[in-house]
């Protein structure tokens, strides 16, 4: 309650022009939202550019937000939609540089030895969410990874809740299946 | 754990619902503070969210009359130009605002980064007048990136502005961005 006050107020301040209050509510939202396009994009680079897409977007359609909707669950929605549009549609088109203007930058370095063990726990776990089709990876994510009810979920992939639970049961079976393989 | 849920998916469900998020890039963060600057930069304030239902017919009727008016010919509307975005430019008229865009292409994300900017007499920084020398440190994403800065043209000449992107103290590329200042028109 406190919380759904706090957004308010955020998203208030933030249609008023206050900066500040928009900079304080993507922070608030930030892990939510990169993981989802993380899930989404299925790589650090394209989901920095979804990320950043969908909170231009949100910027963009904030006067369309209700108070009585859920704010993480209507964001969380805009973004699987820039998704579509944006990626799976391909209808983003970068500037090239040419390649005068690339700048050689150092890669980064391997992960130290003693926590790379949990490392590839995680990816194998990353591995085996996005080996998923795009249907039951989303479904996964939002119910098991971010704890959206079915109802939210059903309602940001617009799909019935009965298509939510049979493919929500379907993703957790293949994940299980990868891991005992793995 | 839901009850409901089949004994032999629990073990997979209690490991995905321990599954750590993925930390958010720090030039990300840095990347959406600069968007943010300029979304707000670039936008009106918004306008209000929407009509409450209770004066939904005094706004009716407060569109009625206005159509009436305006069919009267009382409104006159103004030729004034639209309030423009900056678009990046090289040649700016005195006293007024352009952005300046220095795109590079990186290879990799690359984190502390340092980008020095010396400003030439003819122009300052727009939100800082006394500022001559701009630094921004972040990081660069892998791909196109693009730092902008704003400034306000008050010198006439044909000036140059010096910029430099560096990390730990190796200069990765340096730019000499040539800028026309002139009088102002009519």
């Amino acid at each position: 309650m406190e919380n759904d006050y706090k957004i308010r107020k955020l998203i208030e301040q933030s249609r008023k022009g206050d900066k500040n209050a928009f900079k304080e509510l993507v922070l608030t939202h930030q892990s939510r939202l990169y993981n989802l396009a993380f899930y989404f994009a299925k790589n650090e680079h394209d989901a920095s550019d979804l990320y950043q897409e969908t909170w231009v977007k949100i910027f963009e359609q904030l006067n369309k937000y209700k108070y009585h909707q859920n704010f993480p669950a209507w964001a969380s929605q805009i973004l699987r939609n820039t998704f579509i549009d944006k990626f799976i549609r391909k209808k983003s088109k970068k500037a090239e540089i040419p390649l005068d203007e690339s700048v050689d930058c150092q890669p980064s370095g391997p992960s130290s030895p003693d926590i790379s063990e949990n490392i590839d726990q995680e990816t194998f776990v990353d591995q085996a969410i996005n080996s998923l089709p795009v249907e039951f990876r989303e479904t996964v994510v939002l119910i098991d990874l971010q704890g959206y009810s079915y109802e939210e979920t059903a309602a940001i992939t617009g799909a019935p809740i009965g298509t939510v639970r049979s493919r929500l049961n379907r993703a957790r079976e293949r994940i299980k299946e990868i891991l005992n393989k793995g | 754990m839901d009850q409901q849920e089949p004994k032999e998916l629990q073990d997979t469900i209690s490991i995905l619902r321990n599954h750590k998020p993925k930390p958010v890039p720090q030039c990300l963060q840095t990347r959406m503070d600069a968007k943010i600057d300029e979304l707000f930069e670039n936008s009106s304030i918004p306008a209000t969210a929407g009509i409450q239902p209770v004066f939904k017919w005094q706004f009716a009727l407060g569109i009625f009359i206005l159509g009436i008016l305006a069919g009267t010919g009382v409104f006159t509307v103004s030729r004034k130009t639209p309030l423009k975005i900056p678009e990046p430019v090289n040649t700016i008229e005195i006293g007024r605002e352009a952005k300046l865009s220095f795109p590079f292409f990186s290879q990799e994300d690359v984190k502390d980064i340092v980008f020095n900017v010396n400003l030439p007499e003819g122009v300052f920084l727009a939100s800082s007048p006394e500022k001559r020398e701009v630094h921004w440190k972040g990081g660069l994403v892998k791909g196109k990136n693009v730092i902008c800065i704003y400034v306000k043209a008050q010198k006439e000449g044909a000036w140059s502005i010096d910029a430099k992107l560096q990390t730990d103290g190796t200069i990765l590329k340096e730019y000499k961005m040539p800028l026309n200042i002139t009088e102002r028109k009519g």
